[in-house]
C-alpha cells in the first residue's frame, strides 16, 4: 500500500470535467510534483487531497485510511499557497501558532515548536512583524513554517514560487528541497514551471487536460516521454519539433523534410518507406558539424548563457535551437551544417501523438 | 516627463475651483458658525455683538442640553451597534452564496433609496398605538396585553427611534460589509481551514479582523449620518415625551428656527462638531487595526 492513493478520482464543476479518472500513489517520504500546462487540473487535484474540494468520483487513502470525505482539519496535512495566505492581522509568531492554538497545543509546546521552525528558516529576526513587512521570500519562509511546525502527514505546496523574481526562486527551490531532505516530509508540489519539477521532484506526474500523462522520474520523462505533449513540456529550451516522409536508402532509414533537409533515423526502429512522422531532438542532442551535412540551416538568433550559446537557426519554414560550446565562432546569418546522434532522436506519430518505438 | 509639480500656476489654476468650492461651502460656514457661537446673534437682535464664552457657560449650565447630549450618544450610539451586528449577520449570509443573494442584497438596500420623511411616516403608522402593525402583531400573538404608547412614552419612544435609526442603517453598512467580505482573498480563508479551523472560528479569528477597518470606519460615517438627521425624531416624536427623544441635530434647529437664537444654535453646532473630531479621531487611532 502506498502512503497516499488516489483512485478513480473526477471532479466537475457543474458540466465542465476537471479531472478526469485520476489514478495516482505517492510513496512516504517522496517529494512528488504535478506539473503542467495552466488549467490541467493540477492544483484541483491537490485541492481535493487537502480537503479543500471533493472529488464528484473516486476516493483517497492516506495512510491507509479512507479520507475522501473527511474535512481539511481531520487529515493532518499542511498546505502552502501561491500567495503565501499569510494572515496579514497576525504577526510572524501568531501566524505560526494559529494552527497549534486551534489544536489546543500546550502552550510551551507551541512556543519550542515555533521557534525550532523559527530557527531552522532563520526567521527568528522577524517573528513580531506582520506580513506587509517581510518581504516575498521571507513571507514565503514564514508559510513554509507555519506548515512544518504542525509536523503534518502530508506537505502541500500549491505554486509557492510562482511570485518570487528569477534568482529568488531559484533560492527558495533549494530551500524546500533541503527542508524536504531534512523533514523527510511526504509532499506534493504544484507547479507549471518544468524546470521546477525536474529539479525538485522524486516523481513527475506531467498533467494535461485533467488527465495524467505520464509519471516517472524527472530523468525517465526527459529521456522516454510517452508522447509529444511530454517531450515539448520537459526541456529548457523546448526540444525541436520536425514534420517529414520516412525515406530509406542502402538499408538506413532518414527523414526527409524537404529537398535540402535529409536526417538519419535510429535504424533498430522499423518505418514503413513514405510514412508521415514528427521527430524530436533535444537542443543537446543537436550538434554543430564541421563537415557539411544533409541538414544545413541559417543561423537567426544567437543567445549566450555564459556557460553555453543556445543557436537558433532556420531549416525551411521551421527554428531550431541547438546548445552549443559558448566559444564557438558564429554570427547571425551563417550557414552552418547540423548533425545528431540517430539513436538520441525521438520518433511520434502525427495522428496520435503518441511515441513510435520499436 | 513632463510634471504638473513643475508649472505651480498651472497647478493652483487648475486647483482652484476646488478651493474655492471648499472654502466657500465648508470652510467659511464652518468659520462662521464658531464666530457665532462667541456673540448674541438672533434675528430678533437689532444688532450682534460679541459676548466671549456667554453661550458656552449658559449651555454647561443647561439640564436640557446635558439630557439632550445623552439622549443623542445613547440613541445614536445604540442604533449604530445594532445595526453593526444585524449587517454582519446578514452580510455575512448572503457571503456564504445562499441562493437569491443577489435578490436579497438588492431588496434590504431598497431601504437606502427611501427619504428619511417617508421612513419616518412609515415607522410612525407601524408604531401607531391604536392601528399600527407593532402593537397589532405584539397583542395578536399575546406577546403584550395591552396596546402600548410607543411614540409616547419616554423609554418606548427611545426605543422605537433607535430601532427606525438601526433599520434605516442597516443597508449601508451590509452592503460595505459584504464587500469587505468579498475582498477577503479566499486562500487566506483556505489556509486557515487547512490550519484547523471550523466555520466559526475561520469567522472570528481570521475573517472580522479582516473586515474590522471597513466595517468600524462605515459604523463612524453612519454614526455621523445619524448625528445630522433629525428627521426621524422631528416627524414621529417632535422631540418628546419630555425631550426624551430630542436629539442634538433636532435641538439647534429648534433653537436657531424656534427661539430665533442662532447663537445658541451655533454653540451647540460648535461644541457637536468638536465632539465629533474628536471622538472620530480617537476612534481611528483606538479601533482600528495595522493590516
Amino acid at each position: 500500500m502506498s502512503y497516499l492513493e488516489l483512485n478513480n478520482i473526477s471532479k466537475s464543476f457543474d458540466k465542465v470535467e476537471v479531472l478526469k479518472n485520476i489514478n495516482l500513489n505517492i510513496e512516504k517520504h517522496e517529494f512528488c510534483v504535478l506539473v503542467g500546462p495552466s488549467g490541467c487540473g493540477k492544483s484541483t487535484l491537490l485541492r481535493i487531497i487537502a480537503g479543500l474540494e471533493y472529488p464528484s468520483i473516486g476516493h483517497l487513502n492516506l495512510n491507509n485510511n479512507n479520507v475522501t470525505d473527511l474535512k481539511p482539519r481531520d487529515r493532518n496535512i499542511a498546505m502552502v499557497f501561491q500567495n503565501y495566505a499569510l494572515y496579514p492581522h497576525l504577526t510572524v509568531r501568531n501566524n505560526m501558532e494559529f494552527g497549534l492554538k486551534l489544536d489546543k497545543v500546550p502552550k510551551e509546546k507551541i512556543n519550542d515548536l515555533v521557534n525550532e521552525a523559527a530557527q531552522i528558516l532563520k526567521l527568528e529576526p522577524y517573528m513580531k512583524r506582520y506580513p506587509k513587512q517581510l518581504s516575498g521570500g521571507q513571507r514565503q519562509r514564514v508559510a513554509m513554517g507555519r506548515a512544518i511546525v504542525r509536523d503534518p502527514s502530508l506537505f502541500l505546496f500549491d505554486e509557492p514560487l510562482s511570485n518570487l523574481d528569477a534568482k529568488l526562486r531559484t533560492k527558495m527551490r533549494t530551500e524546500i528541497k533541503s527542508l524536504h531532505f531534512r523533514l523527510k516530509s511526504t509532499t506534493v508540489y504544484v507547479t507549471h514551471d518544468q524546470i521546477e519539477a525536474m529539479t525538485m521532484a522524486d516523481k513527475i506526474v506531467v498533467m494535461n487536460e485533467g488527465e495524467i500523462i505520464q509519471v516517472g522520474t524527472p530523468l525517465e520523462l526527459f529521456d522516454n516521454p510517452k508522447n509529444l505533449f511530454v517531450a515539448s513540456f520537459l526541456g529548457s529550451p523546448e526540444i525541436n519539433l520536425l514534420e517529414g516522409n520516412v525515406q530509406s536508402h542502402n538499408g538506413k532509414t532518414s527523414l526527409l523534410v524537404n529537398e535540402n533537409v535529409m536526417i538519419p533515423l535510429p535504424n533498430k526502429i522499423k518505418l514503413t518507406e513514405g510514412k508521415k512522422i514528427i521527430i524530436g531532438i533535444r537542443p543537446q542532442s543537436l550538434k554543430i558539424s564541421k563537415l557539411k551535412t544533409d541538414f544545413m540551416a541559417r543561423v537567426s538568433i544567437l543567445e549566450t548563457t555564459g556557460t553555453s550559446t543556445f543557436v537558433f537557426s532556420d531549416v525551411g519554414d521551421k527554428v531550431l535551437c541547438a546548445e552549443t560550446n559558448r566559444d564557438l565562432d558564429l554570427k547571425v546569418g551563417d550557414i552552418i551544417s547540423l548533425k545528431t546522434d540517430p539513436e538520441e532522436i525521438f520518433l511520434f506519430d502525427p495522428e496520435t501523438s503518441e511515441r513510435i518505438k520499436n | 516627463m513632463y510634471s504638473l509639480k513643475q508649472n505651480k500656476l498651472l497647478l493652483l489654476c487648475l486647483c482652484l475651483p476646488a478651493i474655492f468650492i471648499v472654502a466657500f461651502f465648508i470652510v467659511y460656514p464652518i468659520l462662521n458658525g464658531v464666530y457665532m457661537s462667541f456673540t448674541n446673534a438672533s434675528p430678533l437682535r437689532p444688532t450682534t455683538k460679541l459676548v466671549g464664552f456667554e453661550n458656552y457657560r449658559y449651555l454647561f449650565q443647561d439640564d436640557v442640553y446635558w439630557q439632550v447630549l445623552g439622549n443623542t450618544i445613547f440613541i445614536i450610539g445604540t442604533a449604530t451597534v445594532i445595526a453593526m451586528l444585524v449587517s454582519l449577520g446578514l452580510a455575512l449570509l448572503l457571503n456564504n452564496a445562499i441562493r437569491f443573494s443577489g435578490l436579497y442584497r438588492s431588496l434590504i438596500f431598497q431601504t437606502w433609496v427611501v427619504p428619511w420623511i417617508v421612513i419616518a411616516i412609515l415607522w410612525g403608522w407601524l408604531f401607531n398605538t391604536d392601528y399600527g402593525l407593532v402593537n397589532g402583531t405584539l397583542t395578536h400573538y399575546g406577546i403584550i396585553e395591552k396596546e402600548i404608547d410607543w411614540l409616547f412614552n419616554g423609554k418606548a419612544a427611545q426605543w422605537s427611534i433607535i430601532l427606525c435609526f438601526a433599520w434605516r442603517s442597516i443597508p449601508f453598512l451590509m452592503v460595505i460589509m459584504l464587500a469587505a467580505l468579498q475582498g477577503v482573498p479566499n486562500e487566506v480563508i483556505d489556509a486557515a481551514e487547512v490550519d484547523g479551523a471550523g466555520y466559526w472560528q475561520k469567522t472570528f479569528k481570521v475573517t472580522l479582523p479582516l473586515i474590522q477597518n471597513i466595517s468600524l470606519a462605515a459604523a463612524l460615517m453612519q454614526a455621523v449620518r445619524m448625528f445630522q438627521e433629525m428627521t426621524l425624531p422631528f416627524v414621529l416624536t417632535e422631540g418628546g415625551p419630555m425631550n426624551s427623544t430630542m436629539v442634538l441635530s433636532m435641538y439647534s434647529y429648534n433653537l436657531a428656527f424656534d427661539s430665533w437664537d442662532f447663537a445658541l444654535a451655533a454653540t451647540v453646532g460648535t461644541l457637536w462638531l468638536i465632539m465629533l473630531v474628536a471622538f472620530g479621531a480617537l476612534y481611528l487611532k483606538t479601533v482600528v487595526r495595522e493590516v
